[in-house]
């Protein structure tokens, strides 16, 4: 297990691959240097042995028909090059072996005439040159050389050149192995403060190297990553904590109200009473769940939007009718300019988009302010579709503006007409939540006593096939 | 009415046995869907409160089974899941309607009362106490005066004389109107309400529509 885990590593796949390669090259190429030295070392005695033939054919051409001199000078060159057996024979034009040394090896007497020469005999080489200037001729000198001294020399080299490949096969591994282990040192390094990290201690991040090379910018990547996940961690942890905190007041509420109630004998009214409040608790309750169980419907991404399409002009009708009664009953008037467009998205997610910005205008507005709704294609856009929803009432403090489409944001709460605790601070922050998930955007722009307007842009649907509201 | 109710939730149940049975109505309460089935395809009942969550066979399969037996049975589903997809896969395999817990109680008695006389057909023309609903030419008389309502008004006008003497909830309006359920703090309803009781006090009608505490609206005396 243990073994294996090391085969699989990316160190040993690296050196292993590394060394197998630089041992193969370097072997092939002592190989072809060996190759090339032998080939070398021929071709420098075929030269050699060609001069001494040329010496000797003016030798034997200067002595003729001196034959004892010509054997003689003949075994004192022999002599001289004995150490690598030397020899050397004269024949005549019909073939007939002259004078030859001593040296001669067996079988090569009489020479078959005119071959190809340089050639090799056994382990010689054979240089034969014809006389040109003795008449009638010509007669051939044959001189040749045992070719042992360059197999020793060839040999010699070999044996350098393998201990010199031994060395490589040795070295190259180990010493890969060890470059490999510097280069993904690393990546342990990673590896372990990676696996140290826990969704609750998200504080550690991996250390940079400062080289700026792949394995850096990866360190780069994981602690940005790290980061957001750690922000968004922070941000669940908080809007759990503020939920729980939301639904705590109201529970400590009821509770008190029933523990009280049942702190004594009270009259049939006394409990009606307190029953009646615990339910009017409990409503507000379901309220704050339901927003929040929306919230997290539209956080998981659940919302497809693609490939439905909505008429979004008949929905802000409906929703500018179902608030025209409440704008009238605070003196507000409700304007509304609605063309057609169709959205993709479900009616049902759009709806509290909606209903939520006009209560808002709504809510934020005092007697003789203005409401207005503006939906139809963007013209800025023709891939969206816009909803404007403005209201002329006092407006948002700008220190505010970046907050308001946080969770449990609440704004000034004297602002309001219904006075404090109204609403559950979540409005917003789920127009936000689904127009986010269709692809749009929600920008707010806010100007003391002037109003505020809400702007979302929602990718238009392309396909028209009106799904009814 | 001969009620059954399939929930598994031990205080749900109970407190639906209980506030039921005081309704003055009879109440069978089972706990699985297997009993639930059982009961439905054994007995008549008048209606029958359906939680999706249940043990032995899951409340969507014994709604299926119901209506594939070819039984009409009046179905309310209950569930504690409240996503779109589920309100409509529950009313498409039959479902007549859908509560979302939690829920309050005389809204499902509402819609328990709703649903079992959907079977008296909507007339043309509906009356109560001088006041005539003419759904063909949307007008809306008291005596000889005729009403100027707003849409939004005629649809509540038109609701609550459809269901004359019994509650319509506020959430039954709001769905019934937008096709929305308007969970906002502004109570959008009350004040079309309102607006609908003040025309109607110009002609001499005055407390026509009733205010059931806790519960609803409802025509003349509560």
């Amino acid at each position: 297990m243990h073994l294996e885990s090391i085969f699989r590593s990316l160190r040993f796949r690296l050196s292993f691959w590394n060394s197998l390669v630089l041992i193969l090259l370097v072997g092939l190429t002592l190989l072809g240097l060996l190759a090339g030295m032998g080939y070398a070392l021929e071709h420098e005695l075929d030269l050699l042995l060609t001069e001494d033939a040329t010496e000797m054919v003016m030798m034997v051409e200067r002595l003729y028909p001196n034959w004892d001199a010509i054997a003689e000078e003949m075994s004192r060159k022999a002599l001289s090059h004995d150490e690598r057996e030397w020899f050397g024979q004269i024949l005549g034009p019909d073939g007939t072996l002259m004078r030859k040394t001593q040296s001669v090896p067996e079988g090569l007497t009489p020479t078959p005439l005119r071959r190809r020469t340089p050639a090799s005999f056994e382990e010689f080489r054979i240089v034969e040159l014809p006389t040109k200037k003795i008449k009638p001729g010509p007669y051939f000198v044959c001189v040749g050389s045992s070719v042992q001294f360059v197999k020793e020399d060839i040999d010699r080299l070999s044996r350098s050149i393998l201990i010199a490949w031994l060395a490589i096969l040795v070295v190259a591994p180990l010493s890969g192995y060890w470059l490999a282990g510097r280069a993904t040192r690393p990546l342990g390094d990673i590896i372990e403060t990676a696996s140290r990290l826990q969704p609750r201690h998200l504080s550690e991040r991996l250390v940079l190297s400062g080289a700026g090379d792949e394995l850096d910018q990866l360190c780069q990547v994981i602690n940005n990553l790290l980061d957001r996940l750690a922000t968004y961690l922070a941000n669940q942890r908080e809007f759990l904590a503020n939920a729980a905190h939301e639904l705590r007041s109201p529970l400590a509420a009821m509770r008190a109200g029933v523990e009280v109630s049942l702190d004594r004998d009270r009259s049939p009214g006394e409990y009606r009473q307190s029953m009646e409040e615990t339910v009017e608790q409990c409503a507000n309750l379901s309220i704050l769940v339901n927003q929040l169980l929306l919230l997290a419907e539209t956080d998981s991404r659940d919302i497809n939007a693609q490939g439905i399409s909505t008429p979004l002009d008949a929905l802000a009708r409906r929703i500018c009718s179902m608030f025209e009664g409440v704008a009238e009953q605070r003196g507000i008037k409700l304007l509304y300019d609605i063309q057609e467009v169709q959205v993709q998205g479900n009616i049902n997610h759009l709806r509290p988009v909606l209903s939520n910005l006009v209560d808002n205008a709504l809510k934020f507005s005092r007697s003789g302010d203005i409401v207005e709704v503006r939906v139809g294609p963007d013209p800025n856009n023709p891939d969206f579709a816009r909803i404007s929803v403005a209201d002329s009432g006092e407006g948002i403090p700008t220190d505010d503006l970046p907050r308001v489409f946080n969770r449990f944001f609440r704004g000034d709460q004297s602002r309001t007409q219904e006075g404090p605790k109204t609403g559950t601070g979540l409005g917003l922050s789920i127009c936000h939540s689904i127009v986010q998930a269709h692809g749009g955007t929600i920008t707010v722009t806010s100007s003391p006593d002037k109003g505020t307007r809400f702007d979302v842009l929602l990718p238009i649907s392309k396909d028209h096939q009106p799904e009814r509201p | 009415m001969n009620l059954l109710v399939v929930e598994d939730n031990p205080a749900t149940g109970r407190h639906l046995q209980t506030g039921l049975t005081e309704s003055g109505h009879d109440c069978v309460w089972v706990r699985d869907g297997k009993k639930g089935l059982d009961h439905a395809l054994s007995q008549q009942f008048d209606a029958i409160v359906l939680d999706l969550m249940i043990p032995e066979i899951p409340g969507l399969d014994v709604l299926k089974n119901i209506r594939s037996k070819g039984l009409r049975t009046p179905i309310l589903l209950l569930t504690a899941l409240g996503s779109v997809e589920e309100r409509v896969t529950g009313l498409q395999a039959g479902a007549d309607d859908y509560l979302v817990k939690n829920f309050a109680f005389p809204e499902l008695l509402a819609r328990l009362e709703s649903i079992t006389r959907r079977a008296t057909p909507p007339a043309a023309e509906m009356e109560y106490r001088g006041i005539r609903l003419d759904l063909t030419t949307r007008r809306v008389t008291a005596g000889n005066t005729e009403l100027q309502l707003t849409p939004t008004e005629f649809s509540i006008m038109e609701m609550l004389l459809r269901h004359k003497g019994q509650v319509v909830t506020r959430k039954m309006l709001c769905e019934h109107i937008w096709d929305a359920d308007w969970e906002g703090t502004t109570n959008v309803i009350e004040v079309h309400i309102n607006r609908l009781r003040q025309k109607l006090e110009k002609t001499g009608e005055n407390a026509l529509i009733q205010t059931v505490r806790g519960r609803g609206y409802t025509l003349g005396a509560p």
